[in-house]
């Protein structure tokens, strides 16, 4: 089942119904001072598919829901995108400039972060509240690396040793998480709006997108050469033209973070500056055009996942701070420098990926900029030394030309990494850093505002959740499809592979002329990855399920079950009487 | 290289001295475009990567900084009598350097000769398309003589 939605998928020519003539001749006499013609359009093989492209994306924007939009993404994709497949701990060599390339990130390192921390009225405030709180944070510090014994959580089992990395991800853990509990206990008397935040220990936080401007792979190629020698009708939709063999291709990227720790809000944080049209800084962002494998990433099949950490219609679907891990950087071969551009690029990674998902929960998406800027505040820490970051996300925009060319660019201030303490000996803490853990203070005093005169969703309907959709079964179906996607549990039917020996007999040299053709590339069927993720059979209704309105429908229809892919089906029947 | 297999070392045995060892690396040209502190070789099947990072850094003081080694399989073909056979396995590894390392693949002159060879096959490969073009629709003759 092919739902031919869009002209250019398919859509044949359908004889009129009746033998009459449709047009008429108007009887209203039309005068025109000036005649209206439409827009020029761009002409060519790569503007016509930019259109089919762009009709998508119109599409994608016209669905009332969040989860309709992100459920969108994977409609192309049976079997899911072949994604470049990030993780918070996959860190390869010069990671920086590909990093910055794929998030469009502008970054300024200096000793201090400037912007919104330097205001003197949360300075003095930070200050103050960092000595009266500071005997709290050794306390918390000698419970945690001097007290606490851990037998439980380190204990050695016969099965499995923990390797140094595992026991110092306990130890980090554990601390940010009380150091968390300590200050915002501490704090809230003074800042008011800790009363009404979220804490959430080992978020789900995941990120698709688009980025554009990427070499063909040596693949990729072969395909597209192919594709321009295409004249069997059973595959001409995937004529290519020969202009465009050698031309960019659009990489799926998909994020799979690990922080520790993120709060959040009701209220995005104030903005550190107004979004510029024409930013300067976009033009010394690097470009790195390299296949993603020939940087040493890997590439895994998936269905398309954007979740914040939390589902949506979640109240507090505002980020205003996350705690990375920083254990697993040490245990590189590189030197120093390599080291805190490795730190930096997580942080990139994460603060970017999570804005990505508040921004698609706000009905923003990889197609559809944002409108105003979204902060966040991350910090890269193994318990003792800590690097924070400010992120301004400033466009979501990444696919086709955007990822070189578009003026707009995302904002990172990082400042260099420094000790809360230097050790902890006899009982007691040495060398406490009272300017780290001021920093960590004004993190936590920066107060989210509601943005007033700005229009939160422009691109969602009034019920932008699918839990507000009044038609029962289309609700159901929904929720329960997207959240059965975003599971990405494998496919109970596995997907058709080229086994070596077929490709060598039946593909390469047509050895095998009498075998039986009944696999894809034998009879010139589209290939699986082809495969459209409404591209599957009717499910069957029984009769004692079917409505009184469906029975009275044509067999066709009525004997089958409805499915309410995003956009279609938005209506119940109502019955009309045969 | 040596005549001798590489020597597996066995605990007790005294430290191995090969003067001549079996290995050797081969730069080839990248097939996609890399990072210019990419480079890639064809290197002797026995290599890992430690020993391709060691070669690289002992003998000729690269900067390697990463070294990934890959088993390709070989060319799969038809030999004249219509057999399918396979030609030898070989091992790529892919090295990464420092980032202020510069390395392009130079261009390799043909040997002589070689030009015209080429330009024969062309023309040879364009008189065959000319020919089963024009005797491509023989209506009544046998399939036999198709080609």
């Amino acid at each position: 089942m092919s739902i031919a939605r869009f002209p250019f998928r398919g859509t044949k020519w359908v004889p009129p119904m009746s033998s009459v003539c449709s047009k008429r001749l108007s009887s209203a006499v039309v005068s025109v001072s000036e005649p209206q013609y439409p827009p020029i359009e761009a002409q060519g093989p790569l503007a016509e598919k930019l259109r089919r492209k762009e009709q998508w994306h119109k599409w994608l924007k016209s669905h009332d829901t969040v989860e309709e939009k992100l459920y969108e993404l994977n409609m192309p994709k049976y079997y899911g995108w072949e994604a470049v497949s990030l993780n918070g701990k996959t860190v390869p060599y010069n990671f920086l400039p590909w990093v910055q390339f794929a998030t469009r990130t502008h970054i300024e390192v200096n000793d201090d972060i400037k912007p919104i921390y330097s205001d003197a009225s949360l300075d003095s405030k930070a200050s103050e509240l960092a000595s009266k709180l500071k005997s709290q944070v050794e306390e918390t510090i000698l419970f945690e690396y001097h007290y606490l014994r851990r037998r439980h959580e380190l204990s050695v089992t016969s099965t499995k040793t923990l390797s140094k990395l595992e026991t110092e991800d306990i130890y980090t853990k554990s601390f940010v998480d009380h150091l968390n509990r300590v200050l915002v206990s501490g704090l809230v008397s003074e800042a008011k709006h800790l009363n009404a935040i979220t804490v959430v220990p080992d978020p789900r936080v995941e990120a698709f997108w688009f980025l554009g401007g990427i070499n063909p792979s040596k693949k990729k190629l072969d395909e597209r050469k192919s594709r321009t020698k295409m004249t069997n009708l059973n595959v001409r939709k995937s004529f290519l033209d020969p202009s465009l063999v050698d031309g960019p291709v659009n990489e799926p990227i998909q994020f799979c973070g690990e922080s520790i720790l993120q709060l959040q809000s009701r209220y995005p944080l104030p903005s550190a500056e107004d979004i510029m049209e024409e930013d300067p800084r976009a033009k010394d962002i690097p470009h790195v055009p390299y296949e993603p494998k020939s940087l040493y990433l890997d590439k895994k099949f998936r269905h398309a996942t954007t979740i914040p950490g939390f589902w949506p219609g979640e109240p507090h679907e505002f980020g205003l701070m996350s705690f990375l891990s920083s254990n697993f950087l040490e245990s590189r071969p590189f030197d120093l420098e390599e080291r805190l551009e490795g730190a930096h690029s997580v942080a990139i990674l994460s603060s970017f990926s999570w804005l990505l998902g508040q921004a698609c929960y706000q009905g923003f998406s990889t197609f559809h900029d944002v409108t105003y800027p979204l902060l966040t505040q991350t910090a890269v820490t193994n318990g003792r030394d800590w690097s924070f970051y400010l992120y301004q996300l400033n466009t979501t925009l990444l696919h086709t030309k955007n990822s070189t060319e578009s003026p707009r660019c995302n904002l990172c201030w990082a400042s260099k990494p420094a000790s809360l303490f230097e050790s902890v000996n006899e009982g007691r803490v040495i060398g406490l850093n009272e300017d780290v853990l001021k920093q960590i203070i004004k993190m936590y005093l920066l107060e989210p505002r509601e943005r007033t005169g700005v229009e939160m969703k422009p691109y969602l309907s009034d019920k932008p959740y699918i839990a507000n959709i009044d038609f029962e079964e289309r609700r159901i179906w929904l929720e329960g499809h997207y959240k059965y996607l975003t599971s990405n549990r494998p496919r109970v039917q596995e997907k058709p592979e080229l086994y070596a020996w077929e490709y060598i007999y039946k593909v390469k040299f047509h050895d095998m002329p009498y075998a039986k053709k009944t696999q894809w590339f034998t009879t010139q069927q589209p290939p699986p990855d082809a495969r459209r993720l409404d591209d599957h059979p009717k499910i069957h209704k029984p009769n004692a399920l079917r409505t009184e309105a469906e029975k009275k429908l044509d067999k066709t229809l009525s004997r089958f079950e409805r499915t309410f892919y995003p956009g279609t089906n938005k209506n119940p029947i109502v019955g009309t009487g045969k | 290289m040596s005549t001798r297999w590489y020597p597996l070392y066995q605990r007790g045995n005294p430290q191995l001295r090969v003067f001549l060892p079996n290995f050797w690396m081969k730069v080839v040209k990248p097939k996609e475009e890399v990072p210019p502190n990419v480079v890639h070789f064809h290197v002797s099947n026995e290599m890992t990567e430690y020993d391709v990072r060691n070669y690289l850094k002992k003998i000729y003081n690269l900067p390697v900084v990463a070294a990934k080694v890959e088993m390709k399989n070989g060319n799969i073909v038809k030999n004249i009598k219509g057999f399918v056979t396979k030609e030898n396995d070989y091992k790529v590894a892919y090295v990464t350097m420092e980032k202020n390392f510069k390395f392009t693949f130079p261009d390799v002159p043909l040997k002589p000769g070689m030009e015209l060879l080429k330009q024969s096959q062309k023309d040879n490969e364009k008189t065959k398309k000319a020919l089963t073009e024009k005797y491509q629709y023989r209506p009544g003759l046998p399939g036999w003589f198709q080609q």
